[in-house]
């Protein structure tokens, strides 16, 4: 297990981390969320020994990193990079090699992984010649193909369409099936919620929320109302309703935010009054909207 | 994976990503040195000199073979007799002849006249005075030969303080070697390592190979890559040379040559260093020259320091304290070994100089260098990289 246990780090005047603690299992994969500046990628280039925390420590399975135990690590850092006058089969096979495989071993890998993200027509291609799509795919194989035992992702699905985000996701899925530590960090909250049970957000280097999705969304005091109709209707009705308040409206649907004073069946009977109620659900706040209470935005 | 395995791949990349630059600068470099060593060979003439000498009124019957004795094995003289002094300084001036001998008593020089001619004509004459005059007197011509001749005993206690012309070439050619080396291949590490940051690979890099390795894989690789163009260039201008008769290989200059070996070293080493540390501490390709450029000019004072000290030819007080200073010791050091100048504490302290400045520049690059690609987003001055990479040394 990864374990990044009380990190704190300052720049200056500016705190990065702030007893910053989560870990990750075999197996689990972990959305690391947070608003731009928060510290996601010091923590992650901490487990690196690119950023020395002033205090705490990060261990894998109780142990502080070291250089062998990083070498099994996956890194996808935020800033992308790869050569880009090196040709992509070569490329992966360093990687491979870098990270303690053999050359046979690495090619074997290489050429699995370049069947995957259906690159093997330009295995022999310049990185530079390639679309940004498969830039983005060679990145990943790259720390993918030392068969690593944890995932370290910063911003994987920055960038990608949503055919290649679908396609990336699916990946680490089964990354994680098969026993791998999945860490990432991300933006796309709609990705992370279908596809983590866990997730720690963080805000100011602090870990403000953490744990499974579903409890942190059940936590919420907060529930939203969601109504549909047959056509558009008129919503002035919805201001008389105590406990609750529009917070979104497209033409035919309808989102409000209520506390647990609100009299549903007068917001039922009201909205049939306005139209043909075609849809009527109460439900927790989306990962998305947790996250937002979470960082008070 | 060991140390060394580690260091060995990243080399190998190196040399694939410099394989064309490294082919098509030796490609050029190996071309200039052909045409060059080719057209000297044809333009410069390697046979004897051939002096014209005019002789008028009846001049001693053995001034020509006097005159060709004092003259350079290898030269020549050619002998046009004149039926008149007119004639012949007319001849003079026209060229046809380099100097002329009137009588036995007279000598013409023209604008062809070199020193060396003049010095072996007037000497030829006056030793034909001078049996003349003894003759008159009643020496036997053996006599009148001691007397230009005089037996003079001369011999040498100690070697020579100057070193041999040999010496002073190869001393010379240390100089442009070690400048050519420093400025070029040193260049190649600094845009190396700025490529790196700037394309933002050296992110991933770090997660498996550690700064101080990916350092020496740089230094290593292009210093063997810089070593073995130099060695082709040497060793084609050698056989041009050779094959057409314009070298000759210097025959007592082995300890200069090891001497030039292990500064070159020694030098490449701090040199090495210095340039991966600059090119660390910028984080875009356009930056690299502001960083990188710095470290030529000091390369460049040395290099301009040492060919004056082979061209002036006086160990002044200037030059002595700056071969001791590491930036230029590599290349004053070397030069003032050939030219005979440095005395043996003097390399010794140098020496140890350069050795304690080498490693303690391959430990500060290696924390300027760490500090430098932790940081690859931006630009880091020197102190700030130093003190990023001794954090993440600690």
């Amino acid at each position: 297990m990864l374990r990044l246990d009380g990190l704190c780090k300052r720049f200056g005047d500016v705190v990065a981390l702030d007893e910053c603690t989560l870990s990750v299992a075999p197996g689990q994969m972990l959305g690391f969320l947070g608003p731009n500046g928060a510290g996601k990628t010091t923590a992650m280039r901490t487990i690196f020994g690119l950023v020395r925390p002033d205090a705490g420590r990060v261990t894998w399975e109780d142990q502080v990193l070291t250089g062998v135990t990083r070498r099994r690590i996956g890194y996808m850092p935020e800033e992308r990079g790869l050569y880009p006058k090196m040709r992509v089969r070569k490329q992966l096979v360093y990687f491979g090699r870098l990270h303690g495989l053999d050359r046979p071993d690495a090619e074997r890998a290489v050429d699995h992984w370049l069947e995957i993200f259906n690159l093997t027509d330009r295995a022999d291609a310049k990185v530079i010649e390639l679309s940004h799509g498969n830039q983005q795919r060679v990145q990943l194989a790259a720390s993918l193909v030392h068969r690593p035992m944890l995932l370290v992702l910063d911003e994987p699905f920055a960038g990608l369409d949503p055919i290649a985000a679908v396609t990336m996701a699916g990946i680490l899925r089964r990354q994680a099936e098969e026993g791998v530590a999945v860490l990432f960090s991300s933006h796309q909250l709609d990705l992370v919620e279908d596809l983590c049970d866990d997730v720690t957000i963080i805000h100011q280097g602090r870990v403000i929320l953490a744990g499974r999705v579903s409890r942190l969304r059940s936590a919420s005091p907060r529930r939203y109302l969601e109504v549909a109709t047959r056509e558009p209707v008129d919503v002035s009705w919805i201001s008389a309703m105590p406990g609750a308040s529009l917070i979104e409206q497209r033409e035919d649907r309808m989102r409000l935010l209520v506390d647990d004073t609100v009299d549903l069946q007068a917001i039922a009977a009201a909205a049939a009054g306005a139209g043909t109620i075609s849809a009527f659900s109460l439900e927790p706040p989306s990962l998305s909207e947790v996250f937002t209470e979470a960082v008070g935005r | 994976m060991k140390d060394r395995h580690v260091i060995l791949l990243a080399m190998g990349r190196e040399f694939g990503a410099w394989k064309k630059p490294f082919l098509i600068s030796s490609a050029i470099v190996l071309a200039v040195v052909a045409i060059g060593m080719t057209a000297l060979a044809l333009t410069g003439s390697n046979g004897p000199v051939t002096f014209e000498l005019g002789l008028v009124d009846e001049p001693p019957a053995d001034i020509s073979q006097d005159v060709e004795s004092l003259l350079h094995p290898d030269a020549r003289l050619s002998i046009t007799r004149y039926p008149s002094l007119s004639e012949a300084e007319s001849a003079l001036a026209n060229r046809e002849v380099d100097a002329l001998v009137v009588g036995d008593d007279e000598v013409v020089w023209g604008a062809s006249t070199t020193d060396r001619l003049a010095d072996a004509v007037w000497l030829a004459v006056s030793n034909q005075q001078v049996r003349s005059t003894a003759a008159s007197l009643g020496l036997t011509p053996d006599e009148a030969d001691r007397l230009i001749f005089p037996d003079i005993e001369s011999r040498r206690v100690e070697s020579p303080e100057e070193g041999s012309v040999a010496d002073v070439v190869m001393a010379t050619l240390a100089v442009i070697l070690m400048f050519m080396s420093i400025l070029a291949y040193g260049q190649w590490i600094g845009y190396a390592v700025v490529e790196e940051k700037a394309n933002r690979v050296v992110e991933l890099l770090l997660g498996a190979i550690k700064p101080h390795q990916l350092m020496a894989a740089k230094v290593l690789s292009i210093g063997l890559l810089g070593l073995t163009q130099i060695a082709a260039m040497g060793g084609l201008a050698l056989a041009i040379g050779l094959a057409t008769d314009r070298v000759e290989i210097p025959p007592a200059s082995g300890s200069v040559v090891v001497w030039i070996l292990i500064w070159f070293l020694l030098g490449y080493a701090f040199y090495g260093s210095l340039y991966a540390a600059a090119g660390s501490l910028a984080s875009t390709s356009q930056e690299a020259g502001s960083v990188i450029g710095p470290m030529s000019i000091l390369a460049t004072v040395g290099y301009v320091f040492g060919l004056i000290t082979m061209a002036g030819g006086i160990d002044t007080l200037l030059l002595r304290v700056a071969s001791f200073i590491p930036l230029w010791a590599p290349m004053l050091m070397p030069a003032r070994i050939a030219r005979g100048w440095a005395e043996s504490w003097e390399i010794a302290i140098s020496l140890g100089v350069m050795v304690a400045a080498g490693l303690a520049m391959i430990y500060l690059a290696g924390r300027i260098y760490m500090g430098g690609m932790a940081r690859a987003t931006s630009r880091l001055g020197w102190r700030e990289a130093f003190r990023t990479g001794s954090d993440l040394k600690r």
